[in-house]
């Protein structure tokens, strides 16, 4: 098994009647893109300001690296809230080190990683251009930057696609990839399920406070599959085709079929011995919004 | 530790660095400077010279001259011409004229009887107020003179009557120098407002400074680096310490301008306080209230009165700096402020308004008691110091000043952790009562 490098343990936090977090128990395995997903109130930024140190759980424990999570963590964490911004008046140099500061780097630290970035993400000459001159998709570069300085072990991102335009969504995705490549270990929160399918490598999905469902995105979709099949063909289905097979949808040339008794080869089979022309042929698997939708309505019901 | 020095660092470079900050250390003494060079010009233009031509037609003055301005802004002069002639050179030159007034005692003058003939200027132009005052004090005082020659009065007799009792006060302390609490309280008055505009001042600078952070919302990125209570410390640290600085460079600038004024135009503060209309009587005296004013603020030990200040400036700023810290931090609009710091701006206002009564009463039970009390004596304690108040209440004052701004502080870092993360709800001090017994 793959040691886990976060572990949440039975954490519990109440505001007067309303629980935001209830009982909520996960691991995050090192070096993977870890997705925390959940509908708009679900109590994620709860779990991740209780992993960040910014408030405390009610009881439970958290687990950094296999130890109970203290104040010297922060130092190694890394955190983009959503709701996020930068000081107006100051210059883009000087904020960036002013956030690698606090998280513990020395001055002349700080300075060198600083112009490093700004090399990479090509913007040199921001350096010393106040934060209210920049445009919503420059800061937001600014403040991935500031989050990532000090090269924190976890990285946790709080819907950090939302305002980014596509490039600037492009060139954040590709380093989250870069630090998970290295090593790092990322939690990536977001209410949008599309966008997490081909980012992240596990995922959670919080509702109400609860933890509903975990495990690998890949597995999960196998796990909650539906033995849809796609066909894609020339020609004509026969007439008694749905008389042999459950069909889900039919377009002009295109068909989506429940495959319960039969196996692929049988529906290709038969596909093939009544002459039907078959251009493409896939398992259709269920998205994580659809997993997420069916969970729900499980537990309600 | 090193955090919260990080966090001071930035709060005091941003300002400190800031045009506006630069601009209002900078205009203060710029401004002084224009003052005394106001007060100056004012002087010299006001000392335009006036010649007034004396016609005794009575002949009661033949014997007496007229005494000239102090200032040289008067002379008289005694033509041999008769009024007639004068007259009507004065009325066909105007300004023009050698003379700017005549100033005519007329056949008849009666010194016992001043008024039934009446004395008589004729100007060309509207005569001036301070050449009205001056002519009719000058004008008393020789008929006063002439009265008393003609009574057979003897003017040491008058002198004598006329002469102010002077009171020795003796206190525990020692000999009382004559004017010494007049300067003590103006001294008193002086830091008292310094340190109640300075609250205000620095204090709003810290709540706008915490909501600034707030409503940018960079305080999340923040308080997952440090504790919120050290990003509260370090804000109004770092603010305090702007505040010092500002006061430091204040003195220095006008300490350095009053010098450079003095070596330019050869005035400095402790000889320029003559009034401008400097004239007569009224103008020796006032020098020598500046005089003993100068020689009472050189008795004054200044050391311990310094170094009470700031303590006090730090102590009082601390206090109210953390409760205008925690408004600032459970408020994201200006209505909400507004209402929220009338509470904490009560006390330093209550304080403002006692501080007349204390300096008028430096012993009484009022100024004791305020003096104590962490919420007025940062006002009312440095405002005390000129009257050398005894060494048991200003040790007393300045522990329970300790005291009360750990108290506050710890208030307003219970009201600072969960408000910077509150926003759109509105706060009711019930509301703030709530956090201070809630757990993050």
């Amino acid at each position: 098994m793959v040691q886990s490098f976060l572990s949440l343990q039975n954490l519990q936090k109440q505001y007067g009647n309303y629980i935001a977090s209830n009982n909520v128990s996960l691991d995050v395995p090192k070096g993977c893109i870890f997705g925390l997903l959940g509908p708009n109130g679900a109590g994620k930024t709860t779990l991740i300001r209780m992993i960040t140190r910014i408030i405390f759980p009610d009881s439970g424990n958290i687990l950094f690296n296999g130890t109970p999570l203290t104040d010297t963590h922060t130092e190694r964490i890394g955190y983009m809230p959503e709701e996020r911004g930068l000081y107006k008046k100051m210059k883009v140099g000087e904020h960036l080190v002013y956030l690698g500061r606090l998280k513990g780097l020395s001055k002349a630290e700080t300075i060198q990683r600083m112009k490093k970035w700004l090399q990479k993400f090509e913007i040199e000459n921001w350096e010393n251009k106040r934060i209210e001159e920049l445009s919503k998709g420059m800061s937001q570069k600014v403040q991935f930057i500031g989050t990532i300085i000090h090269e924190p072990d976890l990285l946790i991102l709080d819907e950090p696609f939302s305002g980014l335009d596509p490039i600037n969504s492009l060139l954040i995705e590709k380093e989250i990839r870069n630090l998970k490549n290295e090593g790092k270990t990322i939690l990536f929160s977001t209410h949008r399920m599309e966008q997490v399918e081909d980012i992240c490598d596990t995922i959670v999905l919080i509702n109400k406070g609860q933890n509903i469902l975990c495990g690998g995105v890949q597995e999960l979709k196998q796990q909650f599959k539906q033995q849809k099949m796609l066909v894609r063909f020339n020609g004509i289905l026969p007439e008694n085709f749905n008389n042999h097979f459950e069909v889900l949808e039919q377009h002009e040339n295109e068909v989506v079929v429940k495959n319960k008794n039969a196996t692929n080869n049988e529906l290709l089979k038969y596909l093939i011995e009544n002459q039907v022309g078959i251009v493409a042929f896939k398992e259709l698997l269920p998205s994580i919004n659809e997993i997420f939708i069916t969970c729900v309505q499980e537990k309600q019901a | 530790m090193r955090k919260v020095l990080i966090i001071i660092q930035r709060e005091y470079l941003t300002r400190v660095k800031r045009v506006s900050f630069i601009v209002t250390t900078l205009l203060a003494p710029i401004g002084f400077i224009v003052f005394m060079l106001a007060t100056v010009l004012v002087t010299t233009l006001s000392a335009d010279e006036k010649r007034i031509a004396v016609i005794d037609e009575s002949g009661v003055f033949k014997e007496t001259r007229f005494p000239d301005a102090d200032n040289k802004s008067l002379y008289f002069s005694y033509p041999e011409s008769n009024f007639d002639t004068l007259f009507s050179r004065l009325n066909a030159e105007g300004a023009e004229a050698q003379y700017d007034a005549i100033l005519l005692i007329p056949q008849g003058f009666d010194v016992l009887n001043p008024n039934r003939v009446g004395i008589q200027l004729f100007t060309a132009d509207r005569p001036g107020l301070s050449m009205k005052q001056f002519l009719s004090k000058t004008i008393n005082d020789l008929i006063r003179k002439k009265k008393l020659e003609v009574s057979a009065i003897d003017a040491e007799v008058i002198n004598n009557l006329n002469e102010d009792v002077r009171i020795n006060y003796t206190s525990g302390l020692g000999n009382e120098k004559a004017g010494f609490t007049e300067v003590a309280a103006i001294l008193g008055y002086l830091i008292g407002f310094i340190i109640y505009i300075a609250l205000f001042v620095y204090g709003t600078m810290t709540m706008k400074g915490v909501m600034e952070e707030k409503t940018n919302r960079i305080v999340e990125v923040l308080v997952s680096s440090v504790k919120p209570f050290q990003l509260m410390l370090g804000k109004i640290i770092g603010i305090g310490a702007v505040g010092l600085t500002q006061f430091v460079l204040w003195v220095v600038l006008i300490f350095l301008s009053n010098l450079l004024l003095g070596v330019v135009l050869g005035i400095t503060i402790g000889n320029n306080m003559q009034p401008p209309s400097g004239m007569g009587m009224q103008g020796e005296v006032d020098l020598d209230d500046v005089q003993m004013i100068v020689n009472h603020l050189s008795e004054i030990q200044f050391l311990p009165l310094i170094l009470c200040f700031l303590f006090f400036f730090i102590g009082g700023f601390l206090l109210y700096g953390a409760l205008f810290a925690a408004v600032g931090a459970a408020t994201s609009d200006d209505g909400d402020m507004q209402s929220l710091t009338f509470p904490i701006s009560l006390p330093i206002i209550i304080s403002a308004l006692i501080l007349t009564n204390v300096i008028g009463n430096p012993g009484g039970k009022l100024a004791l008691w305020a003096s104590l009390i962490p919420f007025s004596s940062p006002l009312i304690m440095p405002a005390l110091m000129p009257f050398d108040p005894p060494i048991w209440q200003l040790i007393l004052s300045g522990v329970f000043l300790i005291c009360g701004f750990l108290f506050t502080t710890w208030i307003a870092a219970r009201i600072y952790r969960t408000g910077i993360l509150m926003y759109g709800k509105k706060v009711t001090l019930k509301e703030l009562g709530k956090w201070l017994f809630k757990s993050t």
